[in-house]
């Protein structure tokens, strides 16, 4: 009997020891505010500047992830490594385009990037990233990422923080509101004063579009140090 | 079978134990992350030793008028003895008016003879200017500081005539008679003996009044010193420095109002460092970097500091971010959850800055002024009506506007870092 307690007694001991080890390694949740500093631009800033002008519907959102090549943060990093190596959480939701108003493009859906997300218990707060609803449709003013979290997931677009959410006919933004086909018309009414586009530019992506969490395309990981 | 789940109870009650203390355990190692506030309190290097000597001039409350009745024409003294002693006096003018004359009189004598007496005699003579009869002169002598002393004498005469008696020791009071003689002087002759050596030096003091009305023996008035200081105040020992230790009040956080918003806050805010990286950011920049840092640091109550320091980990540097083409800067703000652990703040690498404002770049200063804003973590103001304050989240080509702080970017920051 008393073979069989200290048998146990030790097992247990074993058990817990484990967990509390496996607990005092685990590290503290990493949570990350970003603050950007926007450019104010106007609309028409936004129609010379943006590479694709698209209208589309928000069908499905990836789960967000480090930028890092697994997507998942090193098991030794903490907030001075995960600062110095300007690691960031980002989110990619697909819109499937109904129409596209500037940006020679026959995909039928694109990838766009909001920056911020919650991998486990890390959190990335992005001030004024933008918010899209499920199943709504917007125009968009799409720019194509070449910053940090391109290297590790290429090709995805990013909006503006306000788009134009499509309702009953009307573009609406936080602080904008058009007909729909006033909208359009204005900014295709642009295009056509400015001066030719080069078809060379605005560059489309040419990998097939992946979800985020597969395996990146680029190898190249994020080292930049200041 | 009973035996078995016997055991399983006894082991589990064990494990119960054990982990409530290894529970325990935790959440003592970890209770120093709630530090009680820094209750520093002001100390002072060099307290300033002040002192204040006052000299005032004790005036009489006369009101002098030119002297019509009496003239002092002249005035002699001497000391006629010798040649082992010496003897020396002062008169001292106190007051003067047509009808009285006061003076302090100091007479001294020193005898450094070992063997026998000596003689002293000291004449003072004073010319009243009053020839005519008819004019009585009163006199008043009263000693201010002297000694009892043996066989000293002090004798008035008038016109070289010694109508009165010598003075009664240690003070007296004559009425000089107004007839048959002119009263033009007036003298004093102190004079002693002495039977057997002294050396020692003997000082007497008198007062002498001379007035041509009567009851002179008590003033008219009595001298009110007028307290009138002559030296203005000259601290003898400043103090060189003062070393002032701020008591920063507890941080606050997720705090709101009228145009400004924060989130969580520093545990220990009055030396927040930060550092440029230079290998990315231009040298000319540095002064609007540091001029930014400045304006939030000489917020008003608040003890917020923010300082330079290169080896800091919280960066400011050049480099690739997300959303280059919208955005120019960005500040990632670490925190678990409420208490910030770091700072960054990255400058878009595609956007134009210049140091002096131009229309076609961004102002570094206007930009960083904001950014260091989200290093108190303010959040940017969207708000409609608030688009003047530094917090507001867009920047265009050429604003300068950020750089001064408005009253909600002063309240916000009093209120997170009081």
């Amino acid at each position: 009997m008393k073979k069989n307690v200290l048998l146990y007694a030790i097992i247990g001991i074993v058990i817990v020891v484990g967990i509390g080890f496996q607990k005092q390694h685990a590290r503290e949740p990493i949570t990350i505010t970003v603050y950007a500093s926007e450019a104010e631009l106007s609309t028409n800033d936004l129609i010379a500047m943006a590479d694709v002008i698209a209208i589309g519907d928000f069908i499905e959102t990836y789960p967000s992830r480090w930028s890092t090549l697994n997507g998942m943060l090193p098991e030794n990093s903490t907030l001075e490594t995960v600062s110095r190596q300007r690691l960031s959480i980002f989110t990619d939701s697909s819109f499937r385009v109904s129409q596209y108003i500037k940006g020679n493009s026959q995909k039928h859906a694109l990838l766009v990037r909001t920056m911020g997300g919650q991998v486990g218990e890390d959190r990335m707060i992005f001030s004024g990233s933008p918010t899209y609803e499920f199943g709504k449709t917007y125009l968009l003013f799409l720019f194509l990422e070449t910053g940090p979290t391109a290297k590790v997931v290429p090709g995805a677009y990013y909006g503006t923080s306000s788009p134009y959410q499509i309702i009953d006919g009307k573009a609406i933004s936080i602080d904008d509101e058009w007909l729909l086909e006033d909208l359009i018309a204005y900014i295709e009414k642009s295009l056509s004063s400015e001066t030719p586009v080069s078809t060379e530019s605005p560059a489309f992506p040419t990998e097939t579009l992946l979800p985020p969490t597969e395996t990146p395309i680029s190898t190249e990981a994020s080292t930049a140090t200041p | 079978m009973k035996q078995m789940i016997a055991d399983i109870k006894t082991t589990s009650l064990l494990m119960v134990f054990l982990l409530l203390f290894l529970s325990r355990t935790r959440t003592v190692s970890s209770a120093f992350l709630a530090q009680d506030p820094p209750t520093s309190t002001p100390t002072s290097t060099s307290s300033p030793t002040l002192t204040f000597t006052p000299t005032y001039t004790a005036t009489p409350t006369f009101t002098p008028t030119p002297l019509t009745g009496l003239t002092l024409a002249s005035t002699t003294y001497g000391c006629t003895s010798g040649p082992y002693i010496t003897c020396s006096a002062s008169v001292v003018t106190t007051h003067t008016d047509p009808y009285r004359w006061d003076f302090d009189i100091t007479y001294t004598y020193g005898d450094n003879r070992t063997n026998m007496g000596s003689n002293f005699t000291y004449k003072i003579k004073f010319n009243t200017g009053v020839y005519y009869s008819g004019v009585p002169i009163w006199w008043n002598m009263y000693p201010i500081t002297n000694e009892v002393m043996p066989n000293r004498k002090i004798d008035i005469y008038y016109s070289g005539v010694s109508d009165l008696a010598s003075m009664d020791y240690p003070s007296g009071t004559w009425t000089v008679p107004g007839q048959p003689y002119p009263y033009n002087d007036f003298t004093v002759v102190f004079s002693r003996t002495t039977t057997a050596p002294e050396i020692l030096v003997r000082t007497d003091k008198w007062h002498l009044t001379l007035a041509t009305y009567p009851n002179v023996a008590t003033p008219t008035n009595t001298p009110t010193p007028t307290f009138t200081p002559t030296k203005t105040f000259t601290p003898t020992s400043m103090p060189t420095s003062i070393t002032y230790t701020p008591v920063p009040g507890t941080p606050q956080n997720n705090g709101s109002g009228a145009c400004w918003i924060s989130g969580a806050s520093w545990l220990v805010y009055n030396d927040i460092e930060y550092s440029i990286d230079s290998a990315t950011i231009p040298e000319s920049w540095i002064p609007s970097i540091q001029n930014a840092a400045l304006t939030w640091t000489n917020i008003t109550p608040s003890q917020f500091t923010l300082s330079q320091d290169q080896e800091s980990p919280r960066f400011i540097d050049l480099g690739p971010i997300d959303k280059s083409a919208l955005y120019i800067a960005l500040t990632s703000v670490y925190a678990s959850p409420n208490v910030i652990t770091n700072v960054t703040t990255t400058f878009d690498e595609d956007d134009n800055f210049d140091v002096p404002p131009a229309s076609n770049s961004y102002h570094v200063q206007n930009v960083m002024t904001h950014e260091f804003g989200h290093w108190l973590k303010l959040d940017d103001i969207y708000e409609t009506g608030c688009g003047d304050v530094t917090m507001w989240h867009g920047i265009s080509y050429g604003e300068t506007k950020k750089v001064t702080l408005e009253l909600a970017d002063i309240t916000g920051a009093n209120w997170q870092y009081p």
